[in-house]
């Protein structure tokens, strides 16, 4: 702490030199002020006088969206806007009183118009409601006189034509709010109202289908009213976007899917990854948020109990059940352990002192590869996932799409979840038994996988390619890109094998899906079952057996999964589908897919 | 000395200039509301009454505790910055605030008022002749830049550049060596347009590219500097009057209650009312620089100095935005712009100038309480 003698000197003068600096810059600060107001002062006045000229910012008109065929699914119509201008009502409480009685407001957003009035910064124009009714523009017309300060405005909307049939892939707008607001400098967020994309492609797309503003420049008077428009920038509109989802194909589907509570469908084009289709069951009407939901509205979607506001196609995760046979025993191939000779299945088998199961109580005596995927065997892969381990249908269960998150155009996107060794320990710090590796092998225990990463996973098989989705058509002069994917690097040989036995469960008098086969072409497909409830050593035992599906609760019923792809040569879409709680994937979904590439095979071959 | 003689002991011509300058502010958040106490004078008022509480609480409280503390005081104000980076709210796209509910607490200006108590304590504790050693300039660079790293982070700009300039001040003044300083100007003088393109974000070049050329975005930040300059120039010598400014009034410029408040000022009280608001704050830094000459200890007059510089850079960043000379950062006039924090912040700092007044004949503050 002690300091020489001279310190105390040398902080004096440091301080007093900070001082001068202070002091100068002051003197600048000074020089400047004298500068703008009395040298420059004319200047600026005459252009303060001119300066009664406004500036209203005018919004672009919002991109279209439109479907594969170019038949527009979102469109934007005109609206009337009612605005108000506090400072120039005479009476502002009165007036708006007045105006109440001729414009239909709620007393909730009437709350929220006072207190937005009492807040706002002076001038500013304060929205009274969109979208007024003709009734109520006449009457506004009516009594110009009497409301003094009250603008009525011409502004466009969001209008969604098939209100439900696109609300999980399009998404909806709605008004922007101060979370929206981040690091934007786009005039466009003062706009009282303004809309943006909220959800889906709406979202993801906003910058593209936002377009820029233009300005309007006007001529006040000294209360802020308008009397005179001088001149304009055109606002530039937001481009269009063309997505790959068929609108004939969307809305056969919703209709298919409409008689189950919850369920999704993917249609995949696996030569370049276009998502022909893709609903989420149930939907709601996209059009209720434009503008502003109402509380009780948005209570009731939210806490909808089949989880309306999600899109299940991708976000939904499903244990995938025996679909997920295709990747077990393509590892087994891989790893060459497949002996076709020693596997018997009686119904059951043991590991550890533990039984495990076979969905068919009597067995399937002895079993191959195919019959195994055909006949979809559970002890089978019991007995080949023990030989080749958990972190080797780990590593080929990502080959083919599943446990990953895609380069996609949309979010929220789930990743599913496909376990490892490590995962556990990480995750559940507890080590990996062999019987988590006999479950998973058939799609069950720690597995998920969204409907999505199905149809990828299927539409990988049948090319043998590394599709990945998109879903807005992407062009390059007018003309599609073709995607050329990259091989996935696995053995055509094993590939033709699963294939085959893909072709087997329908095609073949026993296969799992033999009554559903399609019509024009023919389609490989896999089915699954995926249980969300464990069942009893005594349910099992008892007389009655395991008991039936219809006789459950809903929510314990089965999961029901199919996936397929078509036509079994030259594979052009792959299809997955998921009916929760559905009952057997044989029983419910596998129909589903019939009709929905039926349908398919005649949109194509219509033209 | 007891409470009430360190009241009566505490520097009255710096007070009232300081209650006269707030006054201001409280007139111009009655004219930029058309008139009205409502919704910005009346908040303004109190806050600042309640902003006294706590500038005469921080007056009294003795110096040595201050001292005491110092680094635990800054440390404690990282901590927070740490906090908000991961459970801020987010109020305008930027993650700085923490809500205590009754006010929301902005960590970053608690930071650049410890920053210099800190520092002062540094360079009065090490020898005269270590303050310019590499040891100890490397110190003093960790100790602005961790800060100034995450404030920038959140993202604030503004305040990220005020806390390093503040620090920087501080060991100026504490007899950093010509050496140091030129070879430091020099090496921001060749630095600064690569910062330019890889600091800074998108949004923050764009307030730069706007601020150079303001008619290339008429209709974004480009507008304000615009319009805040006709508004200046048309206020002529003495002004359109209070509540008559027609740029303020008719609402041609936004934010005109919080940053752009020296427009209003010149537009409707002139020439002659804003360079009396100028002299008004040279006024207040002169008083601070004579009370640095006449406290004793040499950390007092470091404290004295670091806190006036502080709202010095305020004013100087505010004003020269408003003109048109510096880039638009968001940084408010002190005492005069409508917001809580900014004005907390200042009071906080004139608590500190006060304390080192009242305690100006404790030679060496490090001594503990008890030894006196």
């Amino acid at each position: 702490m002690q300091k020489i003698r001279s310190y105390i000197p040398m902080l004096h003068r440091r301080s007093f030199m900070m001082f001068t600096l202070q002091g100068i810059s002051f003197f600048g600060l000074g020089a400047r002020l004298y500068y703008l107001q009395h040298l420059q002062e004319k200047k600026y006045k005459t252009l303060s006088n001119k300066n009664r000229l406004k500036v209203d910012i005018i919004p672009p008109k919002r991109g279209l969206i439109s479907d594969s065929n170019g038949r527009i699914i979102a469109d934007t119509k005109r609206i009337f806007r009612v605005e108000i201008l506090k400072e120039t009502m005479p009476k502002f409480e009165k007036s708006f009183n007045f105006l109440k009685r001729i414009v239909k407001i709620s007393p909730e957003q009437s709350e929220k118009i006072l207190i937005k009035a009492k807040r706002s910064r002076p001038y500013t124009s304060i929205l009274i409601k969109e979208n007024i009714s003709w009734r109520e523009m006449a009457k506004l017309q009516v009594n110009k006189n009497d409301l003094f300060g009250v603008n009525v405005n011409l502004g466009e909307t969001r209008k969604y034509l098939y209100n439900n049939l696109f609300s999980h892939v399009v998404g909806y707008v709605g008004k922007i709010s101060k979370q929206d607001v981040k690091d934007q400098d786009d005039p466009l967020q003062f706009v009282p109202g303004f809309e943006i994309g909220k959800s889906g492609l709406e979202k993801s797309y906003e910058n593209y289908l936002r377009g820029s503003a233009g300005a309007k420049q006007v001529e006040v008077n000294v209360s802020g009213q308008i009397i005179n428009e001088i001149g304009d920038i055109q606002p530039t509109r937001g481009q269009d976007l063309e997505i790959s989802v068929d609108l004939d194909l969307q809305k056969f589907i919703a209709k298919k899917l409409s008689s189950h509570r919850s369920a999704s469908m993917v249609v995949m084009n696996v030569q370049n990854g276009d998502v022909k289709a893709m609903y989420s069951q149930p939907s709601f009407d996209a059009n209720i948020f434009v503008g502003g939901i109402s509380h009780k509205d948005w209570d009731k979607i939210r806490t909808n109990k089949y989880s309306k506001l999600v899109n299940k196609s991708l976000a939904g995760q499903y244990a995938p059940g025996s679909t997920f046979k295709v990747i077990v025993a393509l590892t087994a191939l891989k790893h060459n352990v497949v002996d076709d000779k020693k596997l018997f299945c009686s119904g059951y088998t043991e590991i550890s002192g533990r039984k495990y199961h076979c969905w068919k109580k009597t067995g399937h005596g002895k079993i191959k590869l195919i019959k195994s995927i055909r006949e979809s065997c559970d002890v089978w892969y019991y007995h080949m996932s023990l030989k080749v381990g958990i972190d080797n249908i780990a590593k080929m269960s990502k080959k083919f799409g599943l446990g990953i998150k895609y380069d996609f155009e949309m979010s929220p996107q789930a990743s599913g979840l496909i376990p490892t060794k490590k995962w556990k320990q990480e995750n559940r710090n507890e080590s990996w038994y062999k019987g988590d590796t006999v479950i998973s092998s058939i799609g069950q225990g720690f597995v998920l996988t969204t409907p999505l990463q199905l149809a990828v996973m299927t539409a990988r098989i049948a090319t043998g390619k590394e599709v990945t989705p998109r879903i807005t058509k992407h062009r390059s002069n007018g003309e599609l890109i073709q995607n050329n994917f990259p091989d996935l690097g696995v053995d055509k040989k094993h590939l033709d094998i699963i294939r085959e036995g893909m072709y087997d469960v329908v095609n073949h008098y026993r296969g799992t899906a033999r009554n559903y086969k399609t019509s024009g072409w023919d389609m490989a497909g896999k089915t699954g079952t995926s249980q969300v409830r464990t069942i009893s050593l005594s349910e099992r035992e008892s007389e009655e057996g395991v008991i039936k599906n219809h006789n459950l609760e809903w929510k314990y019923r089965d999961h029901a999964l199919f996936v397929a792809y078509a036509p079994v040569k030259n594979p052009k879409y792959a299809v997955s589908c998921v009916v929760e709680h559905g009952g057997s994937g044989s029983g419910v979904a596998a129909p589903l897919v019939r009709d929905v590439l039926n349908k398919l095979y005649e949109l194509e071959n219509s033209v | 000395m007891t409470n009430i003689a360190k009241i009566k002991d505490i520097d009255w011509v710096l007070f009232m200039c300081v209650f006269l300058l707030a006054t201001v502010g409280f007139v111009m958040q009655f004219s930029v509301a058309g008139g009205s106490f409502t919704p910005w004078a009346i908040k303004h008022g109190i806050r600042f009454l309640l902003a006294i509480l706590l500038m005469f609480t921080i007056a009294i409280i003795d110096i040595r505790f201050w001292y005491k503390w110092a680094w635990i005081f800054f440390a404690f104000s990282i901590l927070l910055l740490i906090y908000v980076e991961f459970f801020g709210h987010i109020g305008m796209g930027a993650k700085r605030w923490i809500d205590l509910k009754v006010f929301k607490l902005q960590p970053s200006e608690l930071v650049k008022i410890f920053l210099i108590l800190a520092l002062a304590k540094y360079y009065t504790s090490i020898s005269q002749y270590k303050i310019s050693s590499f040891k100890s300039v490397f110190f003093m660079l960790v100790v602005l830049l961790t800060p100034a790293g995450l404030v920038y982070r959140q993202p604030d700009l503004g305040t990220a550049i005020l806390i390093i300039l503040g620090g920087l001040s501080v060991a100026f003044l504490a007899g950093l060596s010509w050496k140091w300083i030129l070879s430091g100007i020099s090496l921001i003088a060749l630095v600064v347009p690569s910062v330019f393109s890889l600091v800074l974000r998108p949004y923050q070049q764009k307030r730069i590219t706007t601020f150079l050329d303001p008619e290339s975005d008429p209709l974004g930040k480009g507008y304000h500097i615009i319009q805040s300059k006709i508004a200046i120039g048309s206020g002529g010598m003495t002004g359109q009057g209070l509540v008559q400014g027609r740029q303020t009034q008719l609402g041609f410029l936004p934010e005109n209650h919080t940053d752009f408040i020296f427009t209003v000022i010149a537009e409707e009280l002139g020439f002659i009312g804003s360079m009396s608001v100028l002299l008004l704050i040279l006024f207040i830094l002169y008083k601070i620089l004579i009370i640095s000459h006449n406290v004793y200890s040499a950390f007092a007059k470091l404290v004295v100095m670091g806190m006036g510089i502080t709202f010095f850079l305020y004013v100087l960043i505010n004003i020269g935005m408003v003109m048109g000379l510096f880039p638009v950062v968001g940084v408010p006039l002190p005492l005069i712009s409508y917001g809580g924090t900014v004005m907390i912040t200042t009071m906080v700092g004139f608590g500190f100038i006060q304390n080192m007044w009242v305690h100006r004949r404790i030679e060496n503050p490090s001594v503990d309480i008890e030894y006196y």
